[in-house]
């Protein structure tokens, strides 16, 4: 009975099943586990029993898997490979010759629809002046739905054109969500306030 | 007649649907359930009916590309290794403003990392950037490749405390983007020609 059920197997159409020692292959003689599928599976849903947690061997070499929204495959994430993507770029801009240390708008093409953009940190190449000091102001508005960076220090100038360097993160809109922005929060005229009813998924 | 049996068998269950099918089980609940591994060579590929509706109730799913048996193996990450590491730093006596070089030893080829939430404490008697004249100076605050590693520039380079007693203590949070995870486009320069404004051409690629 035992080689009988070795030896047993079939062919469907193009694919194969085989049985041996209580491990199924689909197109494979020698499955390596319970079941091994040579070639491609589908379907609605995957209940796995609780997953293995990273161990330190794995550390330095797992990958994160995504699902395309195009095609529904499961594939990993490699950024590392030209054409594929990571969770998030990370990108410097360095804007050269601004007007002084204004820049008013610099476009920078990416789409706003499908991308939220953060300046992470930003500085400017040389010393302001004026009679008063200022708070110097970097970000990125949406224009167009195109991302546009901006950066400034008000109310001082520099003396020669210089050179801002912003740091900035792009995130697919797939899973990094912007919300309406809050407020205004009037804390008329105090130095304190709170928001009591913060927006958290 | 046995082997026949099993083939008509086996066939009807291929061929079929409604079925329940069980590997290493004789009571499954599933449409196919293994008691055991599961190893897919090619891609898997699942209809989109179901996402997450709960915040806090669900993990990200990696790939370990080495794994034993069969490479591939998914691993869950739970709160080790995560694909984001937040470290804070406390850089105490800070000779009056600058920090010109420190370097935090942060391998470049495996890290990108940025800077934020920066906290400038000065210290007893430092009344804070001092300038006689109009010139206001330039904070910087850079995160920089020196060799194989990452360093930190931080202060204000034209102008300093009034007193060389001054000191700050600095603190900030270094977030490190695991470069297996985040592409890193590195820098790109325009010139802006002298104007406020300016564009890129298109898009950065591989976004």
């Amino acid at each position: 009975m035992k080689n009988l059920f070795i030896s047993s197997c079939l062919l469907l159409g193009s694919a194969s099943l085989y049985s041996q020692h209580g491990k199924v292959g689909i197109n494979t003689v020698t499955p390596r586990v319970e079941l091994d599928v040579n070639g491609s599976y589908k379907s609605s849903k995957i209940i796995t029993g609780t997953l293995p947690f990273i161990t330190s061997n794995e550390k330095d070499r797992y990958l994160l898997l995504n699902q395309s929204t195009v095609d529904n495959r499961v594939r990993k994430i490699d950024p590392t490979q030209p054409a594929s993507p990571g969770l998030a770029s990370i990108i410097t801009y360095k804007l050269t010759n601004a007007k002084l240390d204004w820049v008013e708008s610099f476009n920078t093409k990416i789409n706003s629809q499908d991308y939220s953009v953060m300046v992470l940190s930003a500085y400017f190449d040389r010393d302001v002046k004026g009679n008063t000091t200022a708070i110097p102001s970097y970000g990125v508005k949406s224009f167009n739905n195109e991302w546009i960076l901006y950066a400034d220090y008000s109310e001082v100038a520099a003396d020669t054109n210089g050179t801002w360097t912003l740091v900035c993160a792009i995130y697919p809109k797939t899973y990094v969500k912007i919300f309406p922005e809050r407020g205004p929060f009037d804390v008329n005229s105090t130095s304190s306030g709170s928001d009591n009813n913060p927006i958290l998924q | 007649m046995i082997k026949k049996l099993l083939l008509i068998s086996i066939f009807s269950t291929a061929a079929q649907v409604h079925a329940q099918v069980g590997i290493g089980t004789t009571t499954p609940t599933e449409k196919l359930e293994v008691v055991g591994s599961t190893s897919i060579g090619t891609s898997v590929t699942i209809d989109p009916t179901n996402y997450v509706n709960n915040p806090s109730g669900f993990t990200i799913v990696g790939t370990d590309p080495q794994s034993a048996t069969v490479n591939g193996q998914v691993v869950a990450l739970e709160n080790l290794y995560t694909p984001v590491t937040i470290q804070p730093y406390n850089i105490t006596n800070v000779y009056r403003d600058d920090i010109n070089d420190l370097n935090l030893n942060i391998p470049t080829d495996k890290y990108f990392i940025t800077i934020a939430n920066f906290e400038a404490i000065p210290s007893s008697g430092n009344k804070g950037i001092y300038t006689s004249n109009n010139n206001k100076g330039h904070f910087v605050f850079d995160a920089f490749q020196s060799g194989t590693t990452w360093h930190v520039k931080i202060g204000y380079p034209t102008l300093n405390t009034e007193n060389t007693t001054d000191k700050y203590t600095y603190k900030f949070d270094v977030i490190l983007y695991s470069k297996r995870f985040f592409k890193n486009l590195g820098e790109v320069t325009y010139n802006l020609n002298g104007s406020n404004t300016g564009s890129a051409g298109t898009a950065p690629i591989g976004i």
